[in-house]
């Protein structure tokens, strides 16, 4: 944030907690993650997967109601090698101390893509088109970092 | 389509990165001058739209607070949380519907009063996205870049070269931020690499700034001014809201906002018959996305267009004269900058970054991560 030269700056923080509730669909993919499985929906029109599951299919205009378990292998559809982090308290992009690689994963079988870590692999080496892994967490306890990251296979 | 309408004045404040103002004082200014330029008072304005966005100003309905300096105490007014030409599209149909003569458009943030990309990943999915915390606009903007420069084999040199181009034009333009009148691609690609392929210099600035435009309608624009901007096209699309359901490597709703506008302003060859473009590129990559997306060449082709120096301010296509998004980007008032820029070329008020011949325009704006609603203006002169 930046500091008026001749006028006085005020400060308003803003720190509303919201709890949304993620819906029943998203509570299904969540809790399949403490099995290690990952679910998403198929739409009943077109045929197209979402995995993350979606509630709608906005081509078809088409509620969607039938699950399908997806394979917990993809390929990589585009990537970015971070050398950056958003700060969420301050704001900015920080610098990191080692690259983070974020990707956009297509399951197979599905039609569309997550964004997730890359790991297991040297920035130079990730390339569009490799095929990856789902790596999960020893333990897990139904929650979005059940899934750690992708690895090449 | 029965009734015309023009744009019969526009006026921008120099776009910094923390102004000495108030964002009620910059507005007013802003608004001041517009009026000024039609030589109207508030008393001629009959409806104003307002585009701000409260997540960029940290309080709700923020542009309630905002009524004084725009002019509409005690007037018809109406407000939009998107970009700037979203807020002229409403003012236009406004106009259309025969109730209003004259329409205020005015958009406006300041970049300096909120943490830098925060209000950015509020947009994000909160049951994914958000919890995730690997996405904000510079790194959807990468995964873009990613897609579409390994698809059609575009280099870091050329879309370090639409920094070069862009920051270069925002050295003749007194509104622009970043006046970089000596970059070189070299330059841009020594330049702080974010998130891979964006770098500090292929990213928009943070910036403060406000932009307000009339409209008139046809009787009342040619009292008004001898010359009349009319707007002759437009076009509005939506894509999908989840990044991974999208074609990153194009653009498909500004595909489909542009083959509307061109329908309507009976345009068949765009390449030919547009003399000048104003693109709302936040990221320097999304810049050929959109040439590809507005028709101006195949898919793909983009990077021959800046390869060949057809988009430079002397080039057969002119886009972006006034240093596009990258040289100023104030978030709400950008697509009306836009527009602003390709009224001012018709009108041959350009100065220093006067495109000669300019007959027809296109301004773009776009709103939403990875330009998910993107709006296109056609506009022509007399």
């Amino acid at each position: 944030m930046g500091e008026l030269k001749n006028v006085v700056e005020v400060k308003v923080p803003i720190a509303a907690s919201f709890s949304w509730s993620v819906g029943k669909y998203m509570d299904r993919y969540i809790k399949e993650l403490k099995n290690k499985k990952l679910f998403g929906v198929k739409c009943p029109n077109c045929g197209c997967v979402y995995l993350p599951p979606r509630m709608i299919c906005g081509r078809c205009f088409t509620k969607i109601e039938e699950w399908v378990e997806v394979s917990d292998e993809g390929t990589v559809e585009s990537f970015t090698v971070a050398q950056v982090k958003l700060d969420r308290g301050e704001g900015g992009l920080k610098e990191l101390e080692e690259p983070e690689i974020i990707g956009l994963i297509k399951h197979d079988g599905t039609d569309s893509c997550l964004v997730h870590r890359l790991g297991e692999v040297k920035p130079e080496d990730v390339k569009i088109g490799m095929k990856v892994q789902a790596v999960w967490t020893d333990e897990p306890n139904g929650e979005l970092g059940d899934l750690k990251y992708y690895k090449p296979i | 389509m029965d009734g015309k309408v023009a744009i019969v004045g526009y006026a921008q404040s120099k776009h910094e990165g923390n102004k000495d103002s108030s964002r009620e004082m910059m507005i007013f200014d802003v608004v001041t001058d517009v009026l000024k330029m039609a030589g109207l008072s508030k008393a001629d304005v009959d409806t104003v739209i307002t585009a701000q966005n409260d997540y960029l100003d940290g309080r709700t309905i923020s542009n309630m607070r905002t009524v004084e300096p725009v002019g509409a105490h005690l007037k018809d007014e109406s407000k939009v949380e998107m970009d700037g030409a979203v807020a002229a599209l409403y003012a236009y149909m406004r106009i259309l519907s025969g109730d209003h003569d004259v329409a205020l458009v005015v958009g406006s943030s300041m970049a300096s009063t909120y943490p830098a990309y925060i209000p950015g990943i509020l947009t994000l999915d909160v049951t994914y996205d958000y919890p995730m915390g690997l996405l904000n606009e510079v790194s959807a903007a990468a995964l873009q870049a990613t897609c579409y420069m390994e698809k059609y084999g575009v280099s870091e040199e050329e879309i370090a070269k639409i920094s070069v181009k862009n920051l270069r034009n925002a050295a003749k333009n007194p509104f622009a931020m970043r006046q970089m009148p000596k970059i070189t691609t070299k330059k841009v690609l020594g330049s702080k690499m974010l998130y891979s392929p964006v770098r500090e210099l292929n990213a928009y600035p943070l910036t403060d700034g406000a932009c307000g435009i009339l409209l008139a309608s046809e009787e009342r624009a040619k009292e008004i001014t001898d010359s009349p901007v009319w707007i002759e096209g437009v076009g509005n699309c939506q894509d999908v809201y989840h990044l991974g359901e999208r074609t990153l490597s194009g653009c498909d709703s500004l595909k489909l906002a542009a083959e509307n506008a061109y329908e309507m302003a009976g345009i068949s060859n765009p390449k030919r018959e547009i003399d000048l473009v104003e693109v709302s590129e936040n990221f320097s990559h999304e810049e050929l996305i959109f040439y590809e997306a507005l028709g101006i060449c195949k898919e793909g082709e983009g990077k021959k267009l800046i390869d060949d120096g057809i988009t430079k301010i002397d080039g057969e296509l002119p886009v972006n004269p006034s240093g596009g998004a990258l040289s100023a980007n104030p978030l709400c008032a950008t697509g009306l900058i836009r527009i602003s820029e390709a009224a001012m070329q018709i009108r041959g008020e350009a100065g220093e970054h006067q495109v000669k011949d300019v007959r027809t325009s296109l301004a773009h704006g776009q709103t939403g991560i990875c330009a998910q609603e993107n709006v296109v203006f056609i506009l022509g002169g007399e």
